[in-house]
């Protein structure tokens, strides 16, 4: 009995060395990945920059200075002015706010969508799952800015539309994972001892499924964000996204087309910004699936 | 005598597989009185693990169905109750234990709130109250250091520990009725006779039945009262233990017995029963086992029934001139 004792308080003391948890661990790999840490810094700066754009920006977004129209970067404006001697640095700062709005408030509705009838299909199966199979494979099947452009010729522009529209594509990503991760799931031992213990389906599907999914769906929506950034800018570059005067990178590049060669500062300072942030939620993404992936443990 | 915890008649469940009709669990009956250990014996794909599904009414549907019988758990039938009313059951009155400890707990919650939460939910107790009836489960499941346990995830534990927590769920709402599916087949041999004792003495203790199925006639001896022998969804033999591991009437107890390897004695090679379980679908008559059967004859062309010999049962046609 004695020696039980004794092998329980060795089994325990190797215990406490591993114990460090999944998240700690995960999180420690992702922060030896220089280019996760650059994507991080980038994503949070901008989300400040959006946050307190009315205190850094140095001017009105929106006010029209003629005398000072098409001027270079300078100390008074820093990436220049635009036809209507509008500072470009102050309505790139602004032009953020509509990037980032778009982008979590699309991928918010998708994920709500996508998570609701991915694991509808998951773990109810049959013919749910067939007929919502066949939506996801519709959504899929049109290129994302097609079928945003069509989107918005019904609704007509806007912020919200322009969500919608990015929303109706890219809820399939989601539900496919939500829904493969819950095939793989659903059969696990532990669901089916959650049954014996009688508990609901709602209750198995919210609380015993839905953490252990989470994973690839965090990753996914890392990755989904910057894909909605673009399309947003896109949209905007053809007219079709927030009007003016609220300035949106895409729309600010498209009104420098003109001058892109007497005023190439224009279109290069949005584009920059887009290129950067779409980046940074890229390699951050990336690396989070990548520490989150226990085979490339080391 | 008193009226059994569990009394299964004539259960029938089928899996429908496109044209095939799968008899998986073909007119089995049995019971179980307060507090005794019914040991389910038989070869993989026997229909041991169905039987339990079946009892627990959670048969994947589709493809399979039970489509006939009854179970009567302390003497009402379970294939009437509504889905509602079988949550209540489950967990509570009767609960189940698995084969694979390391996968039956859910990765992403302590081992307290995994146990505490059957607790809240058929009891009505507070987090904190069941939180505290949980530790005292892990103790009486001896699992060391069980306050320290309570907070720590599956994945920290070894397998026999994740077994004992395992069975401290199982045990949390005082169930009358406990199914253990191959509880001890995942774990090494040592750990195994742990398993086992613990719950030998947590019976003793708290006068649950148990259904305990395994392949195992070596766990069957140190924990049953009474087996039942299945073979291809048919009960084929059935008694007490004693009579049944010493003299097995059936050919395939029989067979089950000489293929376990013996320690001590004379070293003799092993007899295991040629071939492998026919699948259920592909025995359109007769007597299921004569395709393996050493004492095959004529009259096997047609089933034989369950014949009564003494106080235990037997389906074979060699038993049919000693039927009183």
């Amino acid at each position: 009995m004695n020696n039980h004792t004794m092998m329980n308080e060795l089994a325990e003391i190797d215990e406490i060395e591993h114990s460090k948890s999944a998240f700690a661990e995960c999180c420690s790999r992702l922060f030896r990945n220089k280019a996760a840490l650059f994507g991080l810094i980038v994503m949070v700066a901008v989300i400040l920059i959006a946050i307190f754009a009315p205190l850094l920006a140095p001017y009105d977004y929106a006010k029209q200075n003629l005398p000072e129209m098409l001027q270079g970067p300078s100390f008074e404006h820093p990436f220049g002015t635009d036809e209507f001697g509008r500072d470009i640095f102050s309505r790139v700062i602004y032009g953020s706010r509509v990037s980032l709005q778009v982008g979590f408030l699309a991928i918010g509705i998708s994920l709500l969508v996508g998570l609701l009838l991915g694991s509808i299909a998951g773990y109810y199966g049959g013919i749910l799952d067939q007929c919502i199979c066949a939506l996801m494979d519709i959504a899929w099947a049109f290129p994302m800015t097609l079928i945003a452009i069509a989107i918005i010729a019904i609704l007509g522009p806007g912020l919200f539309n322009v969500c919608l529209a990015i929303a109706a594509c890219s809820w399939a990503a989601f539900a496919r994972i939500v829904r493969g991760q819950f095939l793989s799931l659903r059969n696990q031992e532990f669901v089916e001892a959650a049954r014996v213990l009688g508990f609901s389906d709602l209750r198995i599907i919210l609380r015993h499924i839905f953490p252990n999914a989470l994973a690839p769906v965090v990753v996914l929506t890392t990755l989904e964000v910057p894909k909605a950034i673009i399309v947003e800018a896109t949209l905007s570059f053809l007219g079709l996204g927030v009007q003016p005067p609220m300035p949106s990178w895409g729309s600010i590049m498209s009104s420098g087309r003109s001058f892109l060669f007497d005023a190439p500062w224009i279109t290069i300072f949005p584009g920059v910004m887009i290129i950067l942030v779409v980046m940074g939620f890229n390699l951050f993404g990336d690396a989070l699936r990548d520490s989150m992936d226990p085979r490339l443990r080391d | 005598m008193s009226t059994p915890v569990l009394e299964v008649n004539n259960l029938k469940t089928y899996f429908f597989l496109g044209e095939n009709v799968i008899p998986a669990v073909d007119s089995v009956g049995f019971s179980v009185n307060y507090g005794e250990t019914l040991g389910i014996v038989g070869e993989s794909g026997s229909g041991k693990s169905v039987t339990a599904l079946s009892i627990m009414r959670l048969i994947p549907n589709p493809p399979g169905k039970i489509v006939g019988g009854q179970i009567l758990f302390e003497g009402e039938d379970l294939l009437q109750k509504t889905e509602e009313e079988m949550r209540k059951i489950r967990g509570n009155k009767i609960s189940m234990i698995f084969q694979e400890p390391m996968t039956s707990l859910n990765p992403v919650y302590t081992v307290g709130s995994q146990i505490a939460e059957a607790i809240i939910l058929h009891q009505g107790l507070s987090k904190k109250d069941a939180l505290k009836k949980s530790e005292q489960l892990l103790e009486m499941c001896k699992v060391s250091l069980p306050k320290k346990r309570l907070n720590q995830y599956p994945h920290e534990l070894s397998g026999g520990m994740r077994q004992r927590v395992m069975i401290a769920m199982a045990l949390a709402c005082d169930p009358l009725l406990l199914i253990a599916d191959e509880p001890t087949t995942a774990l090494d041999v040592t750990v195994q006779a742990q398993i086992l004792e613990l719950m030998k003495d947590l019976q003793r203790k708290t006068g649950t039945a148990v259904l305990f199925i395994t392949h195992d006639l070596g766990v069957i001896n140190e924990i049953a009262d009474k087996v039942v022998v299945m073979y291809c969804g048919r009960v084929v033999e059935c008694g007490k233990k004693e009579d049944i591991l010493k003299s097995p009437e059936h050919p395939y107890t029989k067979g089950l017995l000489n293929s376990i390897p013996v320690i001590d004695g004379p070293k003799k090679p092993l007899r295991p029963i040629r071939g492998v379980v026919p699948s259920p679908n592909e025995i359109s008559h007769g007597c299921r086992f004569r395709s393996r059967c050493d004492y095959v004859m004529d009259k096997c062309e047609k089933e034989p029934p369950l014949m009564n010999i003494g106080d235990r049962l037997v389906r074979c046609w060699l038993v049919h001139n000693f039927e009183k």
